[in-house]
């Protein structure tokens, strides 16, 4: 709004305001603050001033010229005036700008502020949520936690239960395997007494046997004698028969043997029937001990049968009592398996229970800390929205300030709108005088450029003369350099051609050479192709008994066989053959190199001598001692001539 | 000097076998050669001259002399006879035309004074090809029946093929070794 006021103002005014102000002296700037001090007050004052003015001028009716003066200083103080006031008016407007402007940053950054506040403020409440959350998670695994601890104590406690049974089951076990035991080893005892007691009745049987046997002899010869007794009376009566009416000895003698006999028999009785009685005792003391030995042997077996019961029972109470170990120890294994789990789930417990309180104080801590955050930001707020109150009413203080100013300014802008039209008539004055002004001083301007290139086109136009002098003197001396390269030109041109001539002469000259070296070559070439090329042929021919010194019949009747182009080859294979035969004999050892000498001698045709002193060239080069071997020249010349 | 001369090749060992590997030129005589001393078939180009090779068989020691067999040269022979231990005559089993000339070339040199000891060992080679000479034609043809007062025996071999020829060998090993 006001930047738009000021447009007005400026628009209004024109570029004028600007000149005006470098117009205000020092006396203008006192009034200036004396005006400050007094905004409100400068309405009326400037009004009164204004009246004045024009009572002054409807109280001085004066002549042009000091109308002019008038009107001139009324101009300038006008033009203070304004200044002054627009001046003032822009500051104010100003400052009102910068504290609106101000104001209103402020309330941004309160409601921002307020803004931030309620979010964290809702961040706190989330936290919280988030905490009892936490807590009810918390709770609920505690809940869990303590039942399974519970199940696990009562599986624990059932699985206590089932071992103290066991054990109690085992323990009458182990009474009844030791009450096995010891009747175990009652038995044995009696087994003892039992196997004491069938010796005693063995050995027993035995001597009652062997009395009975005895005594059974014993009857057998009291038997015998009796026996023989009655056959010795049977002798005496007999004998006394036939004495007949013996003495009376020999019937005294036979009354004391037969009463002898008789007392015998009596003996003999008593001794069976003692005899018979013992044996009567004895037969009833074996019975007796039979009987016992039955019943010792009926007691013996009925213990053994129990003996092997208890051992069976004994083995099957071993055979639990394992079992039971067995189970005690998986059971103990379990108990100590499951304690142990129970000791991780406390353990677990514990930690857990702990992180959560952690957490649950970490939460706390953070709630209480949001909730000071919550406490200063809302105190924040209401000191922001103090602020802000106070900020408006100052706010509406000055709207209401700016209104009365806009009042004042209207009232001013109208005298401005008087005065400037007044400005006009004479700023059209000035003006024509300007353009005057502008017009010759731009036609001087014009003259004095003009004036300056002009001279410039001189100096250029020196510049130039001088170039072309210069060049003038170049082109000069190239003329004359050139003149004399012309004259060398033509000096040689005359060389070459003398040269030319000469060349042509000589290429002549070679050319009648070379035909007649051509004709030659025809010549000689002609007569060498009429001449017949084997003539070396025919040589070979005279010369072929060469190999015929070998196997003479042979070669000779192959030499008739064979034409002569056959006979060359072979010489070739023959010097072949002795080319490799004579590279062989030089490379080989000499115990090969000594086989090969006859091959040689008969290739080369050596004589006997010759191929002698190869031989013992050898023999020297393969022996440590001799001397070399000397070729008699004067035989060779011999052989060869 | 010759005795130490002599008790130093006592020493060494026994000299070496000097055998002359003869025959008509394309017979097979540098392949057997190189089948002996290298035991591989290398490929040969007609022997103008000769080839010599140290050949080792069962701790003997032979110096194998393989003498070209071009018409030409087959007159250079006789050069070679002196101090020859064995012959190994080669014949190629498949040319039944020049098998006559093969004859014609043995029986002279059978005659020479020089191999009057000298073993002989008739090779019938190239039995590889379908269609040759059997050993019988071979002794037939070379008149072999008709020899007396000379130790020899005929093989048929396969130099290409390697087959006959450690026979052949073998014998010529005993032989000598026999005859010292």
């Amino acid at each position: 709004m006001f930047a738009s006021l000021k447009n007005k103002i400026r628009e209004e005014t024109g570029s004028d305001l600007s000149k005006l102000t470098s117009k205000i002296t020092s006396s203008t700037i006192q009034k200036i603050e004396s005006l400050r001090g007094r905004s409100t007050q400068g309405s009326t004052s400037s009004l009164n001033s204004i009246q004045s003015s024009e009572g002054f001028r409807d109280e001085a009716p004066v002549e042009p010229e000091e109308f002019r003066k008038r009107f001139s200083k009324i101009e300038s103080d006008f033009a203070r005036k304004i200044e002054h006031k627009d001046k003032e008016w822009r500051e104010i407007v100003r400052d009102k700008d910068k504290r609106i402007n101000a104001l209103e940053i402020e309330k941004d950054e309160t409601w921002r502020h307020n803004e931030a506040l309620k979010e964290s403020l809702k961040n706190a409440e989330e936290f919280n949520s988030k905490i009892l959350e936490h807590k009810e998670n918390n709770q609920q695994i505690g809940n869990l936690q303590s039942q399974e601890l519970l199940k696990v104590k009562q599986l624990v406690l059932l699985r206590d239960q089932e071992i103290a049974t066991k054990t109690s089951a085992l323990k009458d076990a182990n009474l009844q395997l030791e009450k096995l035991r010891n009747e175990v080893s009652r038995l044995r005892r009696q087994e003892e007494l039992l196997s004491d007691v069938q010796d005693d009745l063995d050995s027993l049987r035995h001597s009652s046997s062997r009395d009975l046997a005895r005594l059974a002899a014993e009857l057998a010869r009291s038997q015998q004698e009796q026996r023989h007794l009655s056959d010795r009376l049977a002798i005496f009566r007999q004998s006394e028969s036939e004495v007949g009416l013996g003495d009376a000895r020999i019937v005294a003698e036979r009354r004391l043997l037969e009463q002898r006999l008789e007392e015998a028999h009596l003996h003999l009785t008593d001794i069976k029937t003692s005899w018979s009685d013992k044996i009567a005792s004895l037969e009833t003391q074996v019975g007796r001990l039979s009987r016992q030995a039955a019943e010792e042997g009926s007691e013996r077996r009925r213990a053994v049968e129990e003996k092997e019961k208890l051992i069976e029972d004994i083995k099957q109470l071993e055979a639990e009592l394992d079992c039971c170990r067995l189970e005690l120890i998986n059971k103990e294994t379990k108990i100590k398996r499951l304690s142990q789990d129970v000791n991780e789930l406390s353990a677990e417990l514990k930690v857990l229970k702990h992180d959560g309180e952690e957490e649950i104080s970490f939460l706390r801590g953070e709630l209480d800390h949001s909730r000071n955050e919550l406490q200063t930001s809302k105190k924040n707020i209401d000191n922001v929205e103090n602020e802000l109150g106070k900020c408006e009413e100052e706010n509406s203080k000055l709207k209401r300030s700016i209104d009365s100013e806009h009042m004042t300014n209207s009232s001013l802008r109208i005298m401005i709108s008087k005065l400037e039209k007044e400005l006009g008539e004479e700023k059209s004055n000035s003006l024509n005088v300007q353009k005057t002004l502008t017009r010759v001083t731009s036609e001087k301007n014009t003259a004095l450029l003009r004036n300056a290139e002009i001279s410039q086109q001189m100096e250029l136009v020196k510049q130039d003369m001088r170039r072309q002098e210069m060049e003038m003197n170049d082109v000069l001396a190239k003329l004359s350099h050139l003149e004399k390269e012309n004259h060398k030109l033509n000096q040689s041109v005359m060389v070459e051609k003398k040269l030319r001539s000469s060349i042509s002469e000589l290429e002549d000259q070679i050319s009648e050479k070379n035909k007649l070296r051509l004709a030659d070559m025809k010549k000689t070439l002609q007569q060498e192709l009429r001449t017949p090329g084997n003539l070396n042929y025919h040589s070979d021919l005279l010369d072929n008994s060469s190999p015929a010194v070998l196997t003479p019949t042979q070669v000779s009747t192959r030499n008739q066989v064979y034409p002569s182009v056959v006979k060359r080859a072979n010489d070739d294979v023959n010097f072949e053959y002795l080319k490799h035969v004579i590279l062989k004999f030089l490379t080989s050892r000499e115990y090969e190199a000594q086989h090969l000498i006859k091959a040689i001698s008969t290739l080369l045709k050596f004589t006997t001598e010759e191929e002698k002193l190869i031989q013992d060239t050898l023999e020297w080069r393969r022996s440590w001692f001799g001397s070399k071997p000397k070729y008699s020249v004067s035989k060779s010349r011999n052989s060869y001539s | 000097m010759g005795l130490l001369f002599s008790y130093f090749k006592s020493l060494i060992g026994t000299r070496e076998m000097r055998i002359l590997i003869l025959g008509l030129d394309g017979a097979g005589k540098t392949t057997i050669l190189y089948r002996l001393q290298v035991g591989e078939v290398v490929t040969t180009i007609p022997t103008i001259g000769f080839n010599v090779e140290q050949v080792t068989y069962k701790n003997l020691k032979f110096q194998v002399w393989d003498l070209g067999g071009q018409t030409s040269i087959r007159p250079y022979w006789r050069c070679y006879y002196s101090n020859t231990d064995a012959i190994i005559y080669v014949v190629d089993s498949a040319d039944k035309e020049r098998i006559g000339i093969s004859k014609d070339e043995l029986v002279p040199m059978l005659r020479e004074e020089e191999l009057a000891d000298a073993i002989l060992v008739v090779l019938a080679n190239k039995q590889d090809i379908p269609g040759c000479m059997s050993l019988k034609d071979v002794h037939q043809a070379l008149g072999l029946e008709a020899l007396k007062n000379r130790t020899f025996q005929i093989f048929k071999t396969s130099a290409v093929k390697g087959e006959g020829l450690d026979m052949a060998m073998e014998w010529l090993a005993n032989a000598l070794k026999n005859r010292k």
